[in-house]
């Protein structure tokens, strides 16, 4: 029964991925596109990467169908009739061609890796020394921090990217408001903001916990936590800071900042993002939290946009 | 066939319901069509999630649900905002 | 057999029976609030009956907090964001425009 419904799901997702490829009407194919999200996570989870998962459905469905809704917005604002210009053949069939050897490519990269290698097993064999039982974590963290690092300061450079395309005379004003129009159900969505803030910020820091022994972390939380002042902010029970607030700007640099000060006290050990032994759970946990608050507050900015002159603003 | 036989059975059948979704997805007309069969699939998802979780008796996959159903009601709320005033053009800023 | 092992399932089909007709009545109703309609029955009822059938397998109060939880907060989205998709319907469908 489990391969009838591994087999659904993979008939479903090639389907949502081709359907989210071919729509002409742009909402039709963001539909499909966070469709294809849910469904990936739904794949993660069967097979039983809950890290994945959630990282999946709440970034890859999420935050992305987000910015992709919040994106047909501001074209349509501008005029864009939101229809794909007619590409000519060999540029279709260029890129077909072009996808079609970079999947071969990763399919034979994937297959490559022998069944029976125990990459598992030897980080199996090295997490009692960390004092955490997440083994994602502790190759997030631990093994491999240098990526994470480098994640990192990557989503607060893109931040800084989204920000660089300020008007002049905008900067350092606040971005756009996502508020609700007065008359478009402004009471309910207020209502459901400020409800959700609050049990976003609860969950957020309940995934960080739990993430040092089961599959949660940073990322995952920061995202739920994105997700809570989207919604708060597009029921105006919040409003955007100025992009040269100083609490914001704490808030966005914490976590790298923590993350790259502790990485540099280990030099003092010996090397770069050592953790002393005795302390590495208490190190994890705080670099987590510490990232979380950053990674939350860098992706609503970043759909929230630019920062926009006060007197046209929408 | 014991409980855990029927949990994946459920998954199956929610799985063909989401499935089912997906052509009002396709067709709309209308853009609020579109948007209530993402809400449809992702509740179906948060479905999905939970009788695996049971089938598996992983209590982890109950966390991934609870993800699900905040992440679900932001996409919504992003495509409900959206202003009467489209069609506008705004002021061309001097560089 | 316990009465759990029939009342699991027995909950647990009810739910995807809602999830079902939640499918249908949004593939065949006519217009969009109708559609609608559909729709709040799979979120509410047949989530209800499936987290039902959840917590009742999982048999700890933990796990039941957990997925009544995932209930509680699935129903208070679905209810604003139904209000707000309808009223979106409402208003587009009074410009007359598709969106």
């Amino acid at each position: 029964m489990t391969l009838a419904f591994d087999m659904i799901l993979c008939l479903m997702i090639v389907g949502t991925a081709a359907a989210a490829l071919l729509m002409r009407n742009a909402l039709a194919a963001i539909v499909f596109f966070i469709v294809l999200g849910n469904l990936l996570g739904l794949a993660w989870l069967a097979m039983d990467a809950v890290n994945v998962a959630m990282a999946e459905i709440a970034i890859g469905a999420g935050v992305t169908g987000v910015l992709l809704i919040l994106t047909r917005q501001r074209l349509m604002a501008l005029g864009d009739d939101l229809v794909s210009a007619e590409m000519p053949g060999w540029l279709r069939t260029g890129a077909l061609v072009a996808c079609a050897g970079f999947a071969a490519l990763i399919g034979s990269a994937v297959l490559s890796v022998a069944p029976a290698d125990d990459l598992g097993g030897s980080i199996a064999a090295l997490m009692p020394g960390l004092g955490i039982e997440n083994p994602v974590t502790g190759v997030l963290l631990a093994f491999r921090a240098y990526d994470t690092l480098l994640e990192a300061f990557v989503l607060l450079g893109a931040l800084v990217a989204v920000w660089s395309l300020a008007p002049r005379g905008a900067w350092p004003q606040r971005p756009a408001a996502l508020a609700l129009a007065e008359n478009g159900g402004h009471g309910v969505a207020a209502a459901f903001g400020r409800l959700l803030l609050p049990l976003a910020l609860v969950m957020a820091a309940y995934l960080v916990w739990a993430g040092s022994d089961l599959p949660g972390g940073a990322f995952q939380a920061g995202t739920v936590l994105a997700g809570g002042l989207i919604i708060a902010a597009i029921g105006g029970a919040v409003s955007w800071p100025r992009a040269d607030d100083r609490y914001l700007r704490v808030a966005l640099v914490l976590g790298p900042a923590v993350f790259l000060i502790i990485g540099l006290a280990g030099i003092a050990q010996g090397r770069f993002l050592f953790y002393p032994p005795g302390f590495e759970k208490a190190l994890i946990v705080a670099i987590e939290y510490s990232l979380a608050l950053s990674i939350g507050v860098t992706l609503a900015l970043q759909v929230a946009g630019p920062p926009v002159a006060p007197d046209h603003e929408g | 066939m014991d409980t855990t036989d029927h949990f994946m059975l459920a998954a199956i059948a929610l799985l063909l319901a989401l499935a089912l979704a997906l052509f009002r997805a396709w067709h709309g007309p209308r853009a609020i069509d579109h948007v209530m069969a993402a809400q449809l699939v992702a509740t179906s998802g948060v479905g999905v999630a939970l009788t695996l979780g049971a089938a598996r008796d992983d209590a982890s996959m109950l966390d991934a649900a609870l993800v699900a159903t905040v992440l679900a009601s932001v996409a919504i709320l992003a495509f409900v905002r959206e202003r009467r005033s489209t069609g506008r053009k705004p002021r061309e800023t001097q560089p | 057999m316990t009465l759990t092992d029939y009342l699991v399932p027995a909950l647990l089909y009810v739910g995807v029976f809602f999830y079902a007709a939640g499918s249908l009545g949004l593939l065949r109703f006519q217009d969009a609030e109708l559609r609608l309609h559909a729709l709040t029955k799979a979120d509410n009822v047949g989530l209800g009956f499936v987290a039902l059938a959840a917590a009742l397998h999982w048999g700890s109060v933990a796990a039941a907090v957990k997925i009544a939880a995932v209930w509680l907060f699935a129903l208070m989205a679905a209810g604003a964001t139904a209000q707000l998709m309808a009223r979106r319907a409402k208003t587009s469908a009074e410009r007359g425009s598709d969106e």
